[in-house]
């Protein structure tokens, strides 16, 4: 019964939330959380099923909020267009970012990706004529819908929450799939996929694809939402709660994707009152949750099946 | 005919020559052993089959087509098949799962722009796979394991999961790394039953294995490697009274009492 009823229950709270807080501040952590629930899910189809470790995520999130924000402000076009764009630009580092994974394992990988992240916001920083430099880009138009702009909190969190439901969809089709199961073959025994007649470069290409269209199109949704950007935001740091996110909610699960982005990005606020000890506090938080519950927060409430 | 030709096949690891000229064919209609001590290169020949490394030298042909230097997943969607000799398995995966996955390039061709458009079609492939993948399961008659997550199985059973598996790519040939290391006398019984009927649904097969039992009982051809070079090669009776194969491999304990 329950079971059955989660989906309909989850998306009637996520509706209702916003009414349900008064303080526009909330919501507007909310939308942001939203917008780190797709990119949760993109990174959960390369590093939570594939098994290849991502620390780049920021570097792809920036070049969607870049991609789209440039081409609204600079070029004047439509913010749809741009994240068409912005898509497109995640086609590109799909297979970019996915080829060296075919050579490099393990720490090797990471840090290429690594590397990737840094050189994206290192240019990003210092393309002053693209990009305007350090001081961002600014007065980034918001989406229309039939001519109509969505400007409040509100408004974009309904407008963000739409997109939540379309790539959890999409995602929960992915994992539930074919493809869902050669992502997690190839984590489980790469050599083992390879005799199964499956290239398993053309499948990390598709895992490290879906991740950067996921996370893509979530830049180009951040760039409008904000209004403004800038790169000092796309750190390693971003990369790496990102992974926590996928890590502490339950790898491989869409739940665990929401779970952990929910987490990850509203604890701060409920750790506001410790003051001074808050990133103390949250970091242990957090490395209790790794240490004693190594599958993730779902894997708590999961009966153990043989 | 044969399927399966070996032609001169070398392989050298720096200095070390781990196969050493070798030809042989695997005939149509056939189960074809490959046995010898151990370190005489039984399974580097498997995996040079298999594309896993390029032989230093020689060629291989299966069903009138060269793969010597063909990666693994060509190989595989030409109908060569193989089981490894230390398990390899999708841990985390059911049975059913496992099996799918091998079904993959074989019932859900598809490419992702595809099935992400078109979800009839999606459903279709699945639809497809799981019959498939029942299917075979029926042939090995492993239905009741079917949901099974495949790190909690007996070791055994294990090993018929890769078999399933393999059976799942549609294969002409199947290479076995050792099938029955490891098993107890009723699992060998029950192994040597599911190649037969493997053999019977149309599929042949070559193996390598140390278990005498199965080899005589099965085989209609050995062939007998040393240091990486043949030195017999003929039907199980003709190697069992070979003097060469029992003074390097096999001992007396195998031959016939004239």
């Amino acid at each position: 019964m329950i079971k059955k009823m989660k989906y309909p229950l989850a998306i009637l709270f996520a509706l209702v939330l916003p009414l349900a807080v008064s303080n526009t501040y909330y919501v507007t952590m909310f939308c942001l959380t939203l917008i780190y629930m797709i990119i949760a899910f993109g990174l959960n189809f390369i590093t939570g099923m594939t098994g290849q470790m991502n620390l780049g995520t920021a570097g792809i999130f920036c070049l969607g909020a870049y991609t789209s924000a440039l081409l609204s402000t600079r070029l004047s076009l439509s913010p749809w267009i741009g994240m068409a764009a912005s898509a497109v630009m995640g086609l590109l580092i799909g297979v970019g970012l996915g080829y060296p994974s075919f050579r490099l394992e393990g720490v090797y990988l990471s840090l290429t990706t690594i590397a990737f992240g840094e050189v994206v916001r290192q240019l990003a920083n210092n393309m002053t004529s693209v990009t305007g430099g350090a001081q961002g880009v600014r007065n980034i138009p918001p989406f229309t819908i039939f001519g109509y702009e969505i400007v409040t909190k509100t408004q974009n969190y309904y407008f963000i929450l739409g997109f939540v439901l379309l790539f959890a969809f999409t995602a929960y089709r992915i994992i539930h799939s074919k493809w869902g199961r050669a992502f997690m073959a190839i984590r489980d025994n790469i050599e083992a996929v390879e005799t199964c007649g499956i290239n398993t470069a053309h499948i990390k290409i598709v895992a490290f694809t879906l991740a950067a269209v996921y996370g893509c199109v979530a830049g180009s949704l951040y760039a409008h939402y904000s209004t403004y950007i800038n790169a000092s935001s796309f750190t390693l740091n971003l990369s790496v709660s990102f992974v926590v996110m996928i890590l502490i909610g339950g790898m491989g699960n869409l739940w665990g994707c929401m779970l952990g982005a929910v987490i990850v990005s509203m604890l701060p606020e409920f750790l506001r009152f410790t003051g001074e000890y808050y990133q103390l506090t949250y970091s242990v938080l957090i490395l209790l949750c790794i240490i004693f519950m190594p599958g993730g927060i779902l894997t708590a409430f999961k009966r153990k099946d043989s | 005919m044969s399927v399966l030709e070996i032609s001169n096949l070398t392989k050298r690891f720096s200095g070390l020559v781990a196969v050493n000229d070798l030809s042989f064919s695997v005939e149509e209609r056939s189960i074809h052993a490959l046995i010898g001590p151990n370190g005489s290169g039984k399974t580097t020949t498997i995996n040079m089959i298999d594309g896993v490394f390029a032989p230093t030298e020689g060629k291989i042909v299966f069903h009138g087509q060269e793969i010597t230097k063909k990666p693994t997943h060509e190989i595989s969607r030409l109908g060569l098949g193989r089981t490894f000799q230390n398990i390899k398995l999708f841990h985390t995966l059911t049975v059913k799962e496992n099996l799918m996955v091998g079904g993959h390039m074989f019932y859900a061709k598809e490419g992702i722009l595809r099935f992400l458009l078109d979800i009839r079609l999606a459903r279709q492939e699945e639809k497809r796979l799981e019959e498939e993948a029942g299917r075979i399961l029926e042939l090995m008659n492993m239905q009741d394991v079917a949901n099974r997550r495949v790190g909690g199985l007996p070791y055994g059973m294990m090993k018929m999961v890769e078999l399933a598996r393999t059976m799942m790519t549609a294969p002409k040939l199947i290479l076995l790394d050792e099938p029955a290391a490891g098993l107890n006398p009723s699992e060998r019984k029950k192994l040597m039953e599911i190649l037969m009927r493997i053999y019977e649904s149309g599929v042949d097969l070559f193996l390598i294995e140390h278990n005498m039992d199965v080899v005589m009982n099965i085989s209609h051809k050995i062939t007998v490697i040393n240091f990486g070079s043949k030195i017999a090669e003929g039907k199980p009776a003709q190697i069992q009274n070979n003097p060469e194969v029992i003074q390097a491999y096999l001992g007396d304990r195998y031959q016939k009492k004239a």
